[in-house]
C-alpha cells in the first residue's frame, strides 16, 4: 500500500502531466466542436482535473471506476488510451466503445473504467454491484464511483450507499461537488451543508476536502481505498471543485455570478499545482514547456488517428452487443 | 489558409441560430478563444469563440440573420491579405439540417395530426393562431415557435414589441381590472436612500429599488394579492415580483426572486444584475406556473405623475409607480412641502377585492416609513 504522506517526485510530476493532458484534451475537443469537425454533444470538465487525477492515481491496476455524463477527464486519468478516446468522440470503429458510446459513454474495461453512465446517479448501484462481485469472488479489487452533487438527491444514491455500507463493500463513493446540477445551485436542492454529512445516515465515514488540490485528493483517496481494500467498507468523499465551462456545449452558464467564476478560476487546480511543484524545485519552465509540447503532440496524433480511422458499417450494429 | 466560422449546433432541439451581434468586424485580428459573435436560439443566448487565430475577412450572416447549424457565418484567414474563396451558399434556413428532414410526409387523406412544440403551442395560444394552418419545419414536420412567428399575421419585426401586443391585448380582454390609487409620502424613504447612497457609493439604491422591496414586503402582508387567477386559491409563500423593464425596442418582463428575503446589499446587487441581463436580452421566461403574481411598472423616471397599468397574464395585480414630486402636504394642521408619489394598483377583481388592494397600498406606506 502506498504511504499516503510521502508522494514520490515521479508521482507528483505524473499527476501534473495527467492533469495537463485532461485540460488540453477538453480544450481541443471544444475548439473542434466550434470548428464543426466533431459531432455530438459534449459535457466538459475543465477545472475538475485534480479530482479525476488524484482519485485515479490512488487506484491499483485491477480496480474499476464508474463515471458520469462528464467523463473525459476520468477516462484520461484512469489511463484509457487517448487515441481510442478521441476516436470514440469521432464515432469511429477504433473508438474505445467501437463508436457505440460517444462522449457520454466512454470507457474501457481493459483500462479499469466501465463505459460511463450518463444517467445521473446511475453509476452508484453499478459501482456497488462491482464491489459486491469483488467481495464475493474474494478479489483484492475496489470500485471508485464518480458522481456529482446533483446525484446525491437521486434515489439510487440512498440505495447504493446503504447496501454498500451494510455489506462492507470495497467501494469509494467520490462526489465531485461542482456546485451546480446543470443550472441548479446546490443550496437550492440540499438542506444539509455538506454532501459528506449524508455519510452518517449510512454508517460510513464521510469527508469533505478541497477537490482542486490534487495531492490532498490523492492522499484522502489512498486512505479510503486502503480502508475498502482491508474489508472495512465504503467511504463517501466530497471533493469541492468547479467546472469552468457551462453544463454542456449550449450552456453559457449565465446562472453563475461572474465573481464566483473568477474566484474559482483563481483556484485552478493545474495552476496551483504548478506553483507548488515550482516551489519544490520539481517543475522548471523547461520541463513545463516539454510537458506542454508532448501533450500537444499526443493530441495531434489522437486527432489524426481518429480522423483516419474507419467509420463503422451498418453490420457492425450487431457486434460487441451480445455476450458470447 | 481560409477557414469557415460556423454556426455551432447548439442543442438537440434547435438546428439554427440567430446572429445577435458581431463582436469583431472584417479586418480585425482574432485570437483563438476570443468571443466572435453572439447567437440566440429559442433556448439561450451564447457567445461563440474563435477556434483558431486569424483575421476576420468577411461576415456572411449579419446581425439579425438566422443561419442553419454547421453552415458558415464568416470567413477567417491565416494571413490578413491572402485571397480567399467563399464557401458554397448556405441552404435557406427554413430547411432544417435535421436527420428527419427527408422523412415522408404523413398520409394526406386522414385529418392531419398537429405536432407542435410546447413553446409553439403556447405562442399560438397567445397570438390566437390556429396551428392547423401552420407548416412545420422541425423534425418530422414539428411546428416550432419560429414557424408560428413566421405565420402570425401583422406582427411587427420586433419580437419584443409583438409579444407586448399579444400580451396586453389578451390581458385587457380577459381580466376584469379595477384600480386604486394612493399618494404615499416618501420623505422618510428618500431620506433613508440619501443616507444609504452616501454610505454605499458603489452600490446606490434607486427610488425604484426602494419601491420594489417595499412592494414585496407589502405583498407578504396581503397574501390575497399573490393568489392565482385560475380558480385555484393557493396562496404563495414567497413574494416574488415581476418587474416591467423598458428595453431598446419594447418591454421585458423580469421575474425578481422575493426581494423581501434579502439584505439590502444582496438585493441591490441582484437588481443590478437582473436589469443588466434584461437589457442584454438574457431573460426569456415570460410565464410559468411559478411566475410571480404581482407586477411592477415605473414611469417615474419620465416624470409621469400617475398612470394605470395593464395586468400581465398570470398576475393578480400590477403596481404603477409615478414620479416622486414635491407637493403641499398638511401635517399637524400646517401646510408644508412634502415628497409625494402616486401609486396605482390595477388588480384582477376575480381574485382581489377593494379591501385587499387598499390594504396593500397602506402597507406600502408603512414599509416606506420603516426602512
Amino acid at each position: 500500500m502506498t504511504e499516503p504522506h510521502h508522494l514520490s517526485n515521479d508521482l507528483k510530476l505524473a499527476m501534473y502531466r495527467r492533469m495537463v493532458l485532461c485540460r488540453r484534451f477538453e480544450e481541443r475537443v471544444y475548439y473542434m466542436f466550434l470548428q464543426g469537425t466533431l459531432p455530438g454533444t459534449i459535457h466538459q470538465s475543465q477545472g475538475q482535473e485534480a479530482s479525476a487525477v488524484g482519485v485515479c492515481s490512488a487506484l491499483q491496476e485491477k480496480d474499476v471506476i464508474t463515471s458520469t455524463h462528464r467523463p473525459h477527464s476520468h477516462a484520461i486519468a484512469r489511463g484509457v488510451p487517448v487515441n481510442s478516446l478521441m476516436a470514440e468522440l469521432f464515432a469511429k470503429k477504433t473508438g474505445c466503445c467501437r463508436a457505440k458510446g460517444g462522449s457520454m459513454h466512454v470507457g474501457d474495461p481493459e483500462a479499469g473504467m466501465l463505459p460511463a453512465i450518463a444517467i445521473v446517479g446511475g453509476g452508484i448501484p453499478i459501482a456497488a454491484g462491482c464491489a459486491l462481485a469483488f467481495q464475493y469472488l474474494k478479489r483484492p479489487r475496489i470500485a471508485a464511483c464518480f458522481f456529482g452533487e446533483g446525484a446525491t438527491n437521486i434515489g439510487t444514491f440512498h440505495e447504493g450507499l446503504n447496501m454498500a455500507a451494510i455489506w462492507n463493500l470495497p467501494v469509494v463513493f467520490v462526489c465531485e461537488n461542482n456546485k451546480y446540477a446543470a443550472s441548479t445551485a446546490v443550496e437550492k436542492v440540499m438542506k444539509v451543508a455538506r454532501v459528506s454529512d449524508r455519510a452518517a445516515a449510512y454508517g460510513m465515514p464521510g469527508e469533505t476536502i478541497d477537490g482542486n488540490d490534487v495531492e490532498q485528493v490523492y492522499k484522502t483517496m489512498a486512505r479510503a481505498s486502503a480502508r475498502a481494500r482491508a474489508g472495512q467498507g465504503p467511504t463517501l468523499l466530497e471533493l469541492e471543485t468547479y467546472r469552468f465551462p457551462g453544463h454542456s456545449r449550449s450552456d453559457p452558464g449565465h446562472y453563475r455570478p461572474a465573481e464566483e467564476v473568477t474566484a474559482w478560476k483563481q483556484k485552478d487546480p493545474i495552476v496551483r499545482y504548478e506553483v507548488t511543484l515550482e516551489a519544490q524545485g520539481l517543475l522548471s519552465p523547461k520541463t513545463k514547456a516539454e510537458i506542454e509540447s508532448a501533450v500537444e503532440r499526443q493530441l495531434d496524433e489522437a486527432v489524426a488517428f481518429a480522423e483516419q480511422s474507419p467509420s463503422p458499417l451498418p453490420e457492425d450494429c450487431l457486434t460487441d452487443v451480445f455476450a458470447e | 489558409m481560409t477557414h469557415s466560422v460556423i454556426m455551432p449546433d447548439l442543442g438537440q432541439t434547435v438546428s439554427e441560430g440567430k446572429v445577435l451581434r458581431w463582436l469583431k468586424k472584417p479586418g480585425d485580428t482574432v485570437k483563438k478563444g476570443e468571443p466572435l459573435f453572439e447567437v440566440e436560439t429559442d433556448k439561450v443566448t451564447v457567445e461563440v469563440e474563435a477556434y483558431r487565430d486569424g483575421t476576420l475577412r468577411e461576415i456572411l450572416a449579419g446581425e439579425g440573420q438566422v443561419a442553419s447549424a454547421m453552415t458558415a457565418v464568416a470567413i477567417l484567414t491565416d494571413d490578413a491579405r491572402e485571397p480567399y474563396e467563399r464557401p458554397a451558399p448556405a441552404p435557406p434556413s427554413a430547411v432544417p439540417a435535421s436527420p428527419f428532414a427527408n422523412a415522408p410526409p404523413a398520409a394526406s387523406s386522414a385529418p392531419r395530426e398537429i405536432v407542435a412544440s410546447p413553446a409553439a403551442r403556447s405562442l399560438a395560444r397567445e397570438l390566437g393562431v390556429q396551428l392547423d394552418g401552420v407548416t412545420g419545419t422541425g423534425p418530422q414536420g414539428l411546428i416550432t415557435r419560429r414557424d408560428v412567428e413566421r405565420f402570425a399575421p401583422a406582427r411587427s419585426d420586433s419580437p419584443v414589441l409583438s409579444e407586448m401586443a399579444a400580451i396586453t391585448a389578451k390581458s385587457k380582454q380577459t381580466i376584469p381590472h379595477f384600480y386604486a390609487t394612493l399618494d404615499v409620502d416618501v420623505a422618510a424613504s428618500e431620506k433613508w436612500r440619501e443616507n444609504w447612497n452616501a454610505a454605499h457609493p458603489a452600490l446606490p439604491a434607486t427610488a425604484n429599488d426602494v419601491f420594489v422591496r417595499a412592494a414585496a414586503r407589502a405583498l407578504r402582508d396581503v397574501p390575497a394579492l399573490g393568489a392565482s387567477a385560475h380558480g385555484e386559491t393557493e396562496l404563495r409563500s414567497t413574494a416574488d415580483v415581476l418587474l416591467i423593464v423598458a428595453v431598446e425596442r419594447g418591454l421585458r418582463l423580469v421575474p425578481v426572486p422575493d426581494p423581501s428575503q434579502h439584505g439590502w446589499e444582496e438585493y441591490l446587487r441582484m437588481m443590478k444584475s437582473l436589469l443588466q441581463r434584461a437589457k442584454e436580452g438574457r431573460i426569456r421566461e415570460l410565464s410559468s406556473p411559478s411566475a410571480p403574481r404581482l407586477a411592477i411598472s415605473n414611469l417615474g423616471a419620465f416624470g409621469v405623475k400617475q398612470f394605470t397599468a395593464i395586468i400581465p397574464p398570470a398576475c393578480a395585480a400590477i403596481l404603477a409607480i409615478g414620479a416622486i414630486r414635491e407637493a403641499a402636504v398638511v401635517r399637524n394642521k400646517q401646510v408644508a412641502v412634502g415628497e409625494i408619489c402616486s401609486l396605482t394598483l390595477s388588480a384582477d377583481h376575480r381574485i382581489v377585492d377593494g379591501i385587499a388592494a387598499a390594504k396593500f397600498l397602506e402597507r406600502m406606506q408603512a414599509h416606506l416609513d420603516s426602512l
